[in-house]
């Protein structure tokens, strides 16, 4: 096992910049998750790793060893491709078997290495299989083992769950990440899909136009998200963002339409340390607004549009002004569409940024990572008796 | 009254269909094979008209001049196996067919691949290589009898004044040279087709297959065996198929170039039919019995064919997973994160 260093690492196509100046670090053993939307670049960092794009410029190294311009047989990785790309022609032990062949192993010592991969990943019984004979979970599988037969250094893996149906995705989710344990590998692994990032990964990298916007470990980015690109994309359903003014005058808020959203001083004064605004973006979490149906103070009314209860929690998505804002209460909140509210943002948790640059505007002492969220404001109990001091540890579990 | 009840009638409900009942159902539905009738008028005369009379010929002996028919039985198929050239023309037709589809194809796979890659110019390359595909058969024909002639044929003079060689060769005058000759042809009018199939077989292959091999460790030489011509093996194959039959009926290049000839040196299956009913004294009779064994030696290679094409899309049925237990799944996929 090692650790993969990535530095400045430039991959253009004619004048396209697909990877822009990459720099990663990827300790030996962790898992770490290249994440973002379509074109932000993560394949293509995966495939420079890989070696089967050629890097403009920048040095890739795996264990301190630079390896820009080896074979990607010779980098000592295994790679796990989202269609999966078994060899169709080949039973499942011929594929487990292809890549020790290729490094020339001994017959004997080849099965072996496959029978104790196709253990471990419970596909013993369909070692005489075609992939084309396999189930899509079973064929990730195969998938799988043929990386894990290996024993490389470092395992890449693109989307390896996407073809999956969302059952089978969760289970696999898990699967992956004990495989990772288990071997202790270290693991670059790529995935459009947010929520896999945050529950497998020891830290994520959030990629947007060919950059890194935020390198960290998945509370991190949740809870101080470096820029707005990483505010709206970490998170289902999105942080609310909404574009205002900043107000110094008096109580510090942020104007955006004809409603005031209340800001910390702390925030204010931040802002005007780092000379931002006054165009800022205000970022509020679906959790992190109290609903109520009477006026509470540093609130902002808004109007029921819909509501959705998902079982263990309701969203409630209400407009303000032309905003439209998504909080969510506790399923046995009784609430109906037309109906007015009052939404008010924990200040602890609540996140500006500079309208121009995007980049978080933060005070250094207070991290919102720290702070508990707020929960629905029933009528039966005012908004003053909830418990918002800062120091208290965080109830909810999600930490 | 009647038009009523039918206007009203329910639409039918679906139900299963004995044997019995299909010609009732087909009644039921004259409707709608009225649609495909003349379709069906068409085809009758042009394909089963023909095939009915040749089949009746080759159990006959008829004169060419009339006179009386009678029904020989297999006299007409044993007299056309027993003709001294028939061992010949076999010889021909096995060596023109198998030797005409493997270049082809070879050439075909060489062309398809060096196109399938990103190099300049690459649509007109494939419309350069595709030409000799669209050309007319006796145009084509008539140009290569041009190329290989002996006097003044081009190869043969470049040859000379390149001083390689010192008199003209006789292509397809010399009894060694015409079968090869005609070979060379006929693969360089066909193999644009092998060329396109096989093309579009390379572009379906996943690329991920290439990356997969690539990282474990398969070189160039590997990726070709273990990914490219295994992919490709149903493409091939389809693409043999419809070579060999096509190559079996092939009657234009040869009977442009040499009619045949030199004594039957290039005389093929197809062209010797053709002699046998229309060349000399007519005898229609040898070249039926002639035609319907080709018809039924190609009508293997079709059913082939066709059984071919019905598995590979029978093969693309979809394996369900059954839920493989193990963990409990807790809450649902688009999950809430915060």
């Amino acid at each position: 096992m090692a650790e993969v260093v990535l530095t400045d690492v430039v991959k253009t196509y004619g004048t396209v910049i697909a990877v822009d100046n990459v720099s990663l670090t990827v300790e030996d053993g962790e898992f770490v998750t290249l994440v973002g939307p379509s074109g932000c670049g993560k394949t293509t960092t995966l495939n420079l790793i890989a070696g089967l794009l050629d890097i403009t410029s920048g040095t890739i190294a795996i264990g301190g060893r630079v390896i820009n311009d080896l074979d990607p047989k010779d980098r000592d990785i295994a790679m796990v491709f989202q269609n999966y790309a078994l060899y169709p022609h080949k039973s499942v032990y011929e594929n487990l078997a292809f890549p020790l062949k290729m490094r020339g192993e001994k017959k004997d010592e080849i099965e072996r290495k496959v029978r104790a991969a196709a253990d471990s990943l419970g596909i013993k019984e369909l070692l005489d299989r075609r992939p084309r004979e396999l189930s899509g979970g079973q064929q990730q599988r195969v998938a799988l083992g043929r990386a894990v037969v290996r024993n490389p250094q470092v395992f890449l893996m693109d989307e390896p769950l996407s073809n999956l149906d969302a059952k089978l995705r969760v289970q696999t989710r898990a699967e992956i990440k004990r495989l990772h344990r288990d071997l202790n590998a270290t693991v670059v692994y790529v995935t459009h899909d947010q929520l896999e990032a945050m529950t497998m990964s020891d830290r994520v990298a959030v990629m947007g136009g060919g950059t890194v916007h935020q390198y960290g470990t998945p509370l991190e980015v949740f809870d101080t998200p470096a820029d707005l690109f990483v505010a709206s994309f970490i998170g289902s359903p999105a942080m609310n963002i909404l574009r205002g003014t900043l107000q110094q005058d008096g109580a510090a808020s942020v104007r955006v339409g004809s409603s005031r959203w209340p800001l910390p001083q702390r925030l204010s004064t931040a802002a005007k340390a780092m000379n931002a605004g006054p165009d800022v973006a205000y970022g509020v979490r679906h959790r992190d607004l109290s609903v109520s149906r009477t006026e509470m103070p540093d609130s902002v009314h808004g109007i029921v549009y819909a509501v959705e209860p998902t079982g263990d929690i309701t969203f409630v998505h209400a407009r303000v002004g032309s905003d439209a804002i998504v909080a969510s209460v506790e399923p046995d909140v009784d609430l109906a569409p037309d109906e007015d509210v009052w939404l008010a943002p924990n200040l602890d948790r609540i996140h500006i940024f500079d309208g121009v640059t995007g980049l978080a505007i933060r005070d250094k002492i207070t991290s919102p990572g720290q702070a508990p969220r707020a929960s629905f404001a029933s009528e039966a109990m005012a908004f003053e008796d909830l418990p918002v001091a800062p120091e208290v540890p965080s109830v909810t579990g999600r930490e | 009254m009647a038009t009523a009840t039918r206007t009203l009638r329910k639409p039918d409900a679906p139900r299963a269909v004995g044997s019995a009942n299909v010609f009732k159902e087909m009644w039921n539905r004259r409707g709608d094979y009225m649609y495909v009738l003349p379709a069906l008028i068409v085809m009758g005369i042009v394909i089963f008209y023909p095939l009915i009379q040749v089949i009746w010929l080759s159990v006959h002996f008829t004169s060419p001049y009339g006179g009386p028919q009678r029904f020989v039985g297999l006299d007409n198929y044993k007299e056309a196996v027993q003709d001294e050239h028939f061992p010949i023309v076999i010889k021909n037709t096995i060596i023109w067919t198998s030797v005409s589809t493997v270049l082809a194809l070879v050439l075909g796979l060489a062309a398809a691949i060096l196109l399938a890659r990103p190099i300049r110019f690459r649509g007109f390359f494939r419309s350069v290589l595709f030409i000799p595909y669209v050309i007319g058969q006796v145009t084509a024909a008539f140009v290569w009898k041009w190329i290989f002639h002996a006097d003044f044929g081009v190869i043969s003079g470049l040859l000379v004044q390149m001083g390689i060689i010192d008199k003209p060769i006789k292509f397809i005058d010399s009894t060694s040279l015409v079968l090869p000759s005609l070979i060379v042809v006929n693969v360089w009018k066909e193999f644009p087709f092998a060329m396109i199939m096989l093309l579009a077989g390379l572009q379906a292959i996943p690329e991920q297959l290439y990356n997969a091999a690539k990282i474990d460790g398969a070189g160039r030489w590997r990726r070709f065996t273990d990914v490219t011509v295994p992919q490709l093996m149903p493409v091939i194959t389809v693409a043999s198929i419809l070579l060999i039959i096509a190559n079996v009926n092939a009657f234009t290049i040869v009977w442009v170039l040499t009619g045949g000839g030199p004594a039957y040196r290039s005389q093929i299956f197809i062209t010797h039919v053709y002699s046998q009913a229309f060349v000399g004294s007519p005898h229609f009779e040898l070249a039926s019995a002639l035609g319907v064994m080709v018809f039924f030696a190609l009508m293997i290679f079709a059913v082939f064919y066709v059984r071919l094409l019905t598995r590979q899309s029978r093969s693309n049925r979809v394996i369900q997973d059954e839920g493989e237990g193990g963990l409990m799944v807790i809450g649902s996929e688009p999950g809430n994160i915060g």
